[in-house]
């Protein structure tokens, strides 16, 4: 039980406060993956926390992000692991759609706390053997005296950067979903289960953090 | 307060400690990483791609680069349901993205890859699934009927300085397991932290109560006899819900065995003494998470299966010290920095 603490910072850093380490500077160059994520990070911070936003219109402009910023169908993709193959196409379709719903329903809400704060990176690195990816680092505040740190895994493409991953303390979001959705999907007869499954828990609500429900 | 030699309770429980880290030292030379953590013979071969991987894994490496180009060539002949990789213009046509197909197909597999390598052999390492999940049932139970209202109470009553004061002397009286196991990784400088730490908050932190250390660049680390044998190659083994105590596997579970003998105070005080550390220990973990428990519970749609996630990913970490997260370890499927190192 004792190490579930550092397990639980994951969960943490999906609704944490930025802590402000080094802030983006003039000088910083546009085209630099850290610049892209602070640039989208407070972008979307923006625009999710404009009061003038009607429900129906926060939720349209969350999407456009999320496409915006993150690889969304190769994220899918991975999370559904091996049971992606053994799937139709109808069934992939479904299940990026109720994915896509999940990660509305999960971390829109969290945009309500990060009101008037800014993104702030730590730090840069390249993938080992990849020069196409990098890890942008920033460290959250997870309680009055403890931080923790967080990597965004940033690809670069032709035209511009898309958000792969985020891991906290080593804990990756994208292989922790993947390993509970292989979980689930052995469990329910595959994709098309773990696509139910994952719409009856969206349907209830599930996955709004409890202050936002 | 202290004795020489050990309670009569203390020599059965000894005895009992050593059965199981006999046990336990079995099923980690039984179930070591390398055979364990690729199970090509139990995965269903379904494409060309997943085929090359399979066998290159199973030939004791991971595909090379020739082996992915000539996997990604076959795959562009496969039928979309069978592929290996994300049949990237289904799923662009169907959500409008703007992407060519030409621009997909150069980085069709390198994609796939960027998070977590082709999605090929996966393994739950779990062969006692049916037993730890019971085992995690009864945890759950007694959490919600027992130890979640201590902590409920424990942080409502007590101040937030004196719960840092009461983690602070359990973290110190932890000195001389982490200082072994420090010292048998041949990790010096920690080791020289963990005695650094434990001298001063002894001394000017009385006892341990403040951890004056920390607040002089001194920061705590926590290590374990589990962390030492994956330092030495030692396999995770199965995975494994102990009793009270929740995630670990046969790897861990011995090192929990060894490092109740590496510490001092086994010998010195009571069993009774020991248990009520480890409940408090329990307790103050507990209590500083609450919300978060609480969070991923509802978060999840198979609970037992994330925090099987999140343990393995955990002690990764921990085993290589922060510093590489994305290094290949037991039981966690292959991410593409894991195949990477595996290249090289």
């Amino acid at each position: 039980m004792r190490r579930l603490s550092l397990l639980l910072l994951f969960a943490v850093t999906l609704g944490g406060t930025a802590v402000l380490d080094r802030p983006l500077s003039a000088e910083d160059g546009a085209g630099q993956p850290d610049s892209f994520l602070v640039q989208f990070g407070n972008k979307a911070i923006a625009d999710l926390t404009d009061p003038s936003l009607s429900d129906e219109a926060q939720v349209a402009r969350f999407r456009e992000l999320l496409y915006e910023g993150f690889d969304v169908p190769l994220i899918s993709q991975f999370v559904a692991g091996r049971y992606w193959r053994g799937a139709d196409e109808q069934a992939r379709r479904e299940f990026v759609e109720v994915f896509e719903h999940y990660l509305d329903q999960r971390f829109r809400p969290l945009f309500r706390e990060y009101q008037g704060q800014e993104f702030r990176t730590t730090g840069v690195r390249s993938d080992t053997g990849k020069p196409h990816l990098s890890w942008v680092a920033m460290t959250v505040d997870v309680g009055a005296s403890t931080a923790a740190k967080l990597e965004w895994r940033v690809r670069k493409d032709p035209d511009g950067y898309k958000i792969l991953d985020v891991k906290a303390e080593g804990v990756s979001m994208a292989q922790t979903l993947r390993d509970e959705y292989a979980s689930v999907a052995r469990r329910q007869g595959g994709l098309p289960g773990l696509t139910r499954v994952l719409r009856e828990k969206i349907q209830q609500g599930a996955f709004t953090p409890d202050w936002a429900s | 307060m202290s004795s020489a030699k050990p309670a009569p309770k203390n020599r059965i429980f000894d005895l009992l400690a050593a059965a199981v880290l006999t046990g336990a030292l079995v099923g980690c030379t039984y179930l070591p990483l390398e055979t364990r953590e690729v199970p090509v013979q139990a995965v269903a071969v379904e494409s060309p791609t997943e085929l090359s991987d399979a066998q290159a894994l199973q030939a004791g490496g991971a595909p090379s680069p020739a082996e992915i180009q000539t996997a990604a060539a076959a795959q562009s002949d496969s039928p979309p349901a069978q592929s290996a990789v994300r049949p990237a213009d289904e799923l662009d046509n169907a959500f409008g993205l703007t992407r060519t197909s030409q621009e997909l197909q150069g980085h069709q597999l390198a994609q796939a890859s960027d998070i977590g390598g082709p999605d090929g052999a996966e393994d739950d390492g779990d062969p006692l699934e049916i037993f730890n999940r019971f085992m995690f049932a009864i945890n759950d139970t007694v959490d919600i009927f027992i130890l979640k209202p201590i902590a409920v109470t424990y942080e409502f009553w007590v101040p937030e300085g004196v719960r840092n004061s009461v983690r602070n002397f359990l973290r110190n009286l932890r000195t001389p397991v982490t200082l072994a196991n420090d010292l048998f990784q041949g990790e010096m400088h920690r080791a020289e932290a963990t005695l650094a730490r434990f001298f001063i908050n002894s001394t000017v932190g009385l006892a341990g109560l403040f951890d004056i250390a920390g607040d002089s660049g001194w920061d705590y680390h926590s290590e374990d006899f589990g962390q030492t044998m994956a330092v030495y190659g030692a396999g995770e083994g199965f995975y494994l819900v102990l009793p009270l105590i929740g995630p670990s596997s046969a790897r861990d579970g011995a090192g929990r065995v060894v490092d109740h003998f590496l510490d001092p105070l086994t010998y010195l005080l009571p069993m009774e003494y020991n248990l009520g550390r480890a409940g408090m220990t329990a307790v103050d973990f507990r209590s500083r998470n609450l919300d978060l428990i609480e969070d991923m519970k509802r978060d999840s749609i198979d609970y037992y299966a994330r925090i099987r996630s999140l343990y393995r990913q955990t002690r990764l970490h921990e085993i290589s010290n922060g510093e590489a997260g994305d290094a290949p370890g037991p039981a966690v499927s292959k991410s593409s920095d894991e195949i990477s190192q595996l290249q090289q």
